[in-house]
């Protein structure tokens, strides 16, 4: 028996954790068009190869954290905030980037979800 | 807090309105146009404050060069970032592809220090660097 609710939930995690591993991973091939969506003030603090692997790192652990379903307050609420920043830094691509609205949701629901029992009430 | 207050708020409206599709329509452009004294060759250089100048005119069939005179990176491309198919509906993975035979795209297709793009299409269009694509501007393009 399929237990429904667990199902949902880590369909929810892997759509964000997917999300998270895409980029780092197409960067490996493709690194200027990630490169380009790191602000103005961020390039020149090091080499623009080194933030984005760096970065793309954190994306992994993220991604990895989340999927694994183990205490992902921490991990969802950084992935909600990383994909706002990522969008209201580039507002100039929202075309492109308004989908990482809704990522962001839901990884704002999960992470309120995973909210630590002991803060509750 | 107020951005989610914003999109819930949107909830309570009685109908949002339909998205207004973003054309970027040069034929009307093209008919009112008369012929310029706009130049045939310009300059635009790059550097840590972006391009300058940020928006030029060309005449139809005109070059613009861009100079690269800052210490980052620059990859000229047509909007929308990153797949560049703005001015002539190509993406980048299509026009920057070896053996790719169609027009001259309006991309650098690579990191370089200049780059001359000839513009034979009139209209407004806007690019960015592809290394840091908050990094706009504007070629306008007239008869």
């Amino acid at each position: 028996m399929i237990d429904l609710k667990n199902a949902a939930n880590f369909l929810l995690r892997a759509g964000v954790s997917f999300s998270f591993l895409y980029p780092p991973i197409n960067a490996l091939f493709d690194p200027y068009t990630w490169i380009g969506y790191f602000p103005k003030f961020m390039h020149g603090i090091v080499s623009d190869t080194l933030l984005l692997h760096t970065f793309g790192i954190v994306e992994v652990i993220i991604a990895l954290w989340i999927l694994s379903g183990k205490n992902i307050f921490w991990p969802s609420l950084a992935a909600t905030l990383i994909l706002l920043a990522i969008v209201f830094l580039n507002l100039q691509d929202f075309q492109i980037l308004f989908r990482d609205i809704t990522i962001a949701a839901i990884a704002f629901s999960l992470a309120l979800s995973s909210y630590p029992a002991k803060n509750q009430n | 807090m107020g951005l989610g207050w914003y999109f819930y708020s949107q909830t309570l409206s009685p109908a949002n309105p339909a998205p207004t599709a973003v054309t970027n329509d040069n034929s009307a452009q093209n008919a009112a146009a008369a012929p310029s004294a706009a130049p045939m060759q310009s300059t635009v250089t790059y550097g840590p404050n972006g391009f300058s100048p940020s928006s030029v005119t060309v005449k139809q069939g005109g070059t613009v060069t861009f100079v690269n005179q800052g210490s980052g990176k620059m990859w000229i491309g047509a909007d929308q970032h990153p797949t560049h198919e703005n001015y002539d509906g190509t993406n980048k993975n299509q026009h920057c592809a070896s053996g790719y035979n169609g027009p001259a795209p309006f991309d650098q297709c690579s990191a370089g220090s200049t780059y001359s793009f000839t513009f034979n299409k009139t209209g407004s269009w806007d690019y960015h660097n592809h290394a840091n694509a908050g990094d706009e501007g504007t070629i306008v393009v007239v008869p």
